[in-house]
């Protein structure tokens, strides 16, 4: 067993430092899959958050509890759902969405707002109400001082928008339900690994592992040189 | 046209009433002190004027508007007022960045660069343009926040206790600054202060608040010389009169009396006479860990009800006179001959 | 709410609102630069697609084949739904009834191999040499004496192997409802591969289309060995359906017919046939060159000793 996993390790290890070609398509089309869902959803995510964060309105605590219950939606009920909605049989159908990486990015966008969403807001109520009345009482409006806030909490909105990055491109169900993993078109990270597993192509699914950890892992180093620098 | 005027001022939280028919004219180009224990009302009032909240009842006028029609009309006079609080704060960002805010947000980019330079200089942070904000010093970030207010010539400027968290030496410029924009300015002033001796410094008038009420408002002269009622008087009562040696190579010094020894700031040499402030002064039973230089330990010798607040003479080889409230003496449980400490800080010492 | 906020929310409705349009105009007319494909998984993960693909495209340049696989359950339905131009998929059954719904114009098969009946080496059962319904038969009985010994594991998830799998049982004596609720019958409901590393822990029997177990035998995964390969009612065949334009007007027939023709064109029967030759020592299909199939099948997989 532990031969296995050293022998798989070892291939991974070569699949990647010979720049397989197979491997190399996967890593560039989820990165930019799951990047492009990271931006558009902090695009709309943090004016929002920021919106609900300064204004007081009826039924607010509900919402943010809303927001919060789906941080925990399966990817395939996204999936699911997206799915019923763009298919050709489906309101949205003729979008032409259905199968394409734009599909996935409107997946993963649907799938990590709630997230960012949350978690702006969160980052925004650390921010010290000193902050948000010092803004005020310098004579900022509603869209500046909600503009001030979020640069207070610059680095927590940051880390959020990296937590959401990681769910996007660690997400299965909405790769293999609106991408249907096509080859050399719509298939990524996770729906590699699950069909090579189920193939018994432990070494490709181990590549891309690595390549997943190793990722992650400098997404977080350059967060905490962000965070160094302040 | 007055500045600023309050008519019928009412402010309520929940239950709680911390403003009582506040009624108040302010002169344009003038200086105002509202001077009054912690708790007295003050720092809401000054908030009412800011329009960071609004009254219960009662109307703000700004140059004879109703200040508080819409968040337009509220915004609009917000941008001709500036405001420095209490605690230093600034944003996570460079000075620069922080002195130019009010601007951006106005649109006023004009010059930008020269007038936050020339502004810098004013204040002393000469050359900290690209200094991160939050590693000043708190009396660096106290100047900071009264640059940031000053730059965008507003025509009033409000100042909530702004050295109330300041060491003596960065207190001393602070005022600096303000009697110069008091001396040099159209700005009309208004600060907030528990301190007496300090808002006689730096105003030309005086509005003495406790629990929520104006006692009095005039010159500070009138102040002293006429108090309205006893809590006035026992508020500005000049106590605890001593006469020392004061020696010391610097700007701080040590007086020593026959029986006891306090710090001060001054450039006085030799014997001579200073007060402590009673209000300056804060007492307590066990020893506790704090900035003010002067700790000094007596007896209660007299408990005194003033019906207003209560009266302690403390001996301590000389003999303090301290206020505390009602509350606090149930609190303490004081009685004749309880051992107390007692705290002030250097800038509490007023030589003569 | 001041101005802005307004002007926010009037912007969001009106984008919205332009998506609605766009989603509702675009053109009905089909793409013919792409041809989807739903399939199911045993023909994709074997590879044999893949090469097909490429052979295909290089024939068709300005054609992008874009294959979906999944079990023959969701492959259909994405030819219900018009998500798709091309079935490829092996449920005689469902197909026929996909037709006669009218979702699909014709039926062309173009490749058939056979089902296995795998096993423990040890073969507790005792099922070697038996025919798939005698074997399914035996598997029962002793699965009752023995539940500790003797297993099976159904895919469990609506797939063409699941579906042939119930067929088996209800065309012996044994019954599909008789075997769902017994302690030696796990349904792992998962993929073929997921399911035969499941047996082979579990020491269990199971129903496998060939090529993936060839496939897992190959690299050593599994220990598991064939048992029954042959017969009728192992017999799997592979056939296309086009999706039918009348039911969803945007379907590229024209890429659809293509695609099958070069399925059964000699090009494409060889690729079919070579298929597997070189890494397996075997084919892992048979061609179909013409239509219907030759009622005569001759076992073509040997049992690898």
């Amino acid at each position: 067993m532990a031969n296995e996993i050293i022998g798989a390790i070892e291939q991974a290890i070569y699949l990647i430092v010979t720049f397989n070609p197979e491997l190399i398509e996967i890593t560039i089309r989820s990165l930019y899959i799951s990047l492009s869902a990271t931006l558009i959803a902090s695009l709309i995510s943090i004016p929002v958050g920021g919106m609900i964060y300064y204004y007081d309105f009826h039924g607010k605590r509900t919402l943010i509890n809303l927001i919060q219950t789906l941080y925990s939606v399966p990817t395939v009920i996204v999936g699911l759902f997206l799915f019923l909605l763009i298919s050709q049989q489906g309101p949205l159908g003729n979008l032409n969405l259905l199968f394409t990486p734009e599909g996935m990015i409107v997946g993963q966008v649907l799938l990590i707002l709630p997230i960012l969403i949350g978690f702006t807001i969160t980052a925004l109520i650390g921010v010290s109400n000193q902050i948000k009345e010092l803004a005020i009482a310098l004579g900022a409006n509603a869209y500046q001082t909600i503009i001030t806030i979020v640069k207070e909490a610059r680095y927590a909105i940051m880390a959020a928008v990296i937590l959401g990055f990681g769910r996007a491109i660690s997400e299965v169900g909405v790769a293999i339900l609106i991408g249907g993993n096509i080859r050399g078109f719509t298939r990524v990270f996770t729906t590699t690994i699950s069909l090579e597993t189920s193939k018994g192509n432990i070494e490709l699914s181990i590549a891309l592992g690595i390549i997943l950890l190793a990722i992650a892992l400098i997404i977080n180093l350059i967060l905490n040189y962000l965070q160094g620098r302040e | 046209m007055h500045i600023i005027e309050l008519e019928k001022i009412h402010k309520n939280y929940d239950d709680l009433q911390v403003l009582k028919d506040v009624n108040m004219k302010i002169k344009k180009g003038t200086s105002t002190a509202l001077v009054g224990p912690t708790g007295s009302g003050k720092t809401v009032l000054l908030r009412l004027i800011n329009l960071l909240e609004k009254p219960s009842s009662g109307t703000v006028y700004f140059e004879g508007i109703d200040a508080n029609t819409s968040s337009n009309v509220r915004l609009k006079i917000r941008r001709q007022m500036g405001m420095v609080f209490q605690k230093p704060l600034a944003f996570k960002s460079s000075v620069y960045d922080n002195v130019a805010f009010g601007l951006k947000i106005r649109g006023d980019k004009r010059d930008i660069k020269n007038r936050i330079k020339e502004t810098l200089e004013t204040i002393g942070l000469k050359g900290y343009e690209n200094r991160n904000a939050l590693k000043l010093s708190g009396g660096e970030t106290q100047r900071l926040a009264l640059a940031r207010a000053m730059i965008t010539d507003p025509k009033l400027l409000l100042l909530d206790e702004p050295t109330a968290n300041l060491d003596p030496i960065s207190t001393k410029k602070m005022e600096e600054l303000i009697l110069k924009i008091n001396n040099e300015s159209e700005t009309t002033l208004i600060l907030t202060t528990h301190n007496l001796s300090q808002g006689q410094k730096l105003s030309d008038r005086m509005v003495i608040l406790n629990d929520g009420h104006i006692l009095q408002s005039g010159t500070p002269d009138e102040i002293f010389r006429k108090p309205k009622n006893k809590f006035v008087a026992d508020f500005v009562g000049i106590e605890n009169v001593m006469n020392g040696d004061a020696v010391g190579e610097n700007d701080l010094v040590s007086i020593k009396t026959d029986s006891i020894q306090v710090f001060t700031v001054t450039e006085k040499r030799g014997n001579v006479n200073f007060s402590i402030r009673p209000d300056e002064i804060t007492i307590s039973k066990l020893k506790i860990k704090t900035s003010a230089r002067n700790v000094i330990q007596g007896k209660v010798q007299e408990i005194i009800d003033t019906g207003s607040l209560i009266k302690l003479i403390i001996n301590a080889g000389e003999l303090f006179t301290v206020f505390i409230t009602r509350d606090s003496l149930i609190d303490l449980e004081i009685n004749i001959g309880t051992p107390v400490w007692m705290y002030f800080k250097v800038s509490a010492v007023h030589v003569f | 709410m001041n101005n802005r906020m307004i002007a926010i929310i009037v912007a969001i409705i009106i984008i919205v609102a332009a998506v609605g349009v766009y989603a509702f105009s675009v053109s009905n007319s089909p793409d013919t630069s792409k041809l989807r494909i739903s399939t199911t998984t045993s023909l994709e993960d074997t590879g044999l697609l893949k090469e097909l693909e490429a052979a295909f495209e290089k024939k068709y340049p300005g054609v992008d084949v874009q294959i979906v696989s999944g079990g023959t359950g969701i492959a259909i339905q994405y030819g219900e739904r018009g998500d798709v131009d091309l079935m490829l998929v092996h449920d005689k059954k469902r197909e026929e009834a996909f037709i006669k719904e009218g979702f699909g114009t014709n039926r062309t098969e173009f490749a058939y191999n056979y089902f296995w009946i795998v096993g423990p080496a040890d073969d507790p059962a005792g099922i070697k040499g038996l025919n798939a319904t005698s074997a399914f038969e035996k598997i029962a009985e002793e699965g009752q004496a023995n539940p500790d010994q003797v297993k099976f594991v159904s895919r469990g998830d609506d797939s063409g192997t699941h579906s042939r799998e119930k067929r088996i049982w209800n065309n012996s004596g044994v019954g599909y409802v008789n075997v769902t609720n017994q302690t030696w019958y796990i349904e792992s409901g998962k993929g073929m591969g997921d399911t035969l590393i499941l047996a082979n822990e579990k020491n269990a029997y199971t129903l496998s289309d060939s090529g993936t177990f060839l496939a897992f035998t190959k690299n050593g995964k599994i220990q598991l060995v064939p048992l029954v390969t042959t017969g009728k009612d192992l017999l799997n065949i592979y056939a296309a359906i086009p999706v039918n334009p009348d039911k969803h007007p945007k379907t590229n027939v024209e890429g659809a017919n293509n695609f099958v023709n070069f399925l059964v064109s000699p090009e494409g029967q060889q690729i079919i046939g070579n298929f597997g030759k070189q890494q397996y020592g075997q084919p892992l299909f048979i061609p179909v060159p013409t239509n219907p199939l030759p009622s005569l099948i001759v076992p073509l997989l040997s049992i690898p000793a």
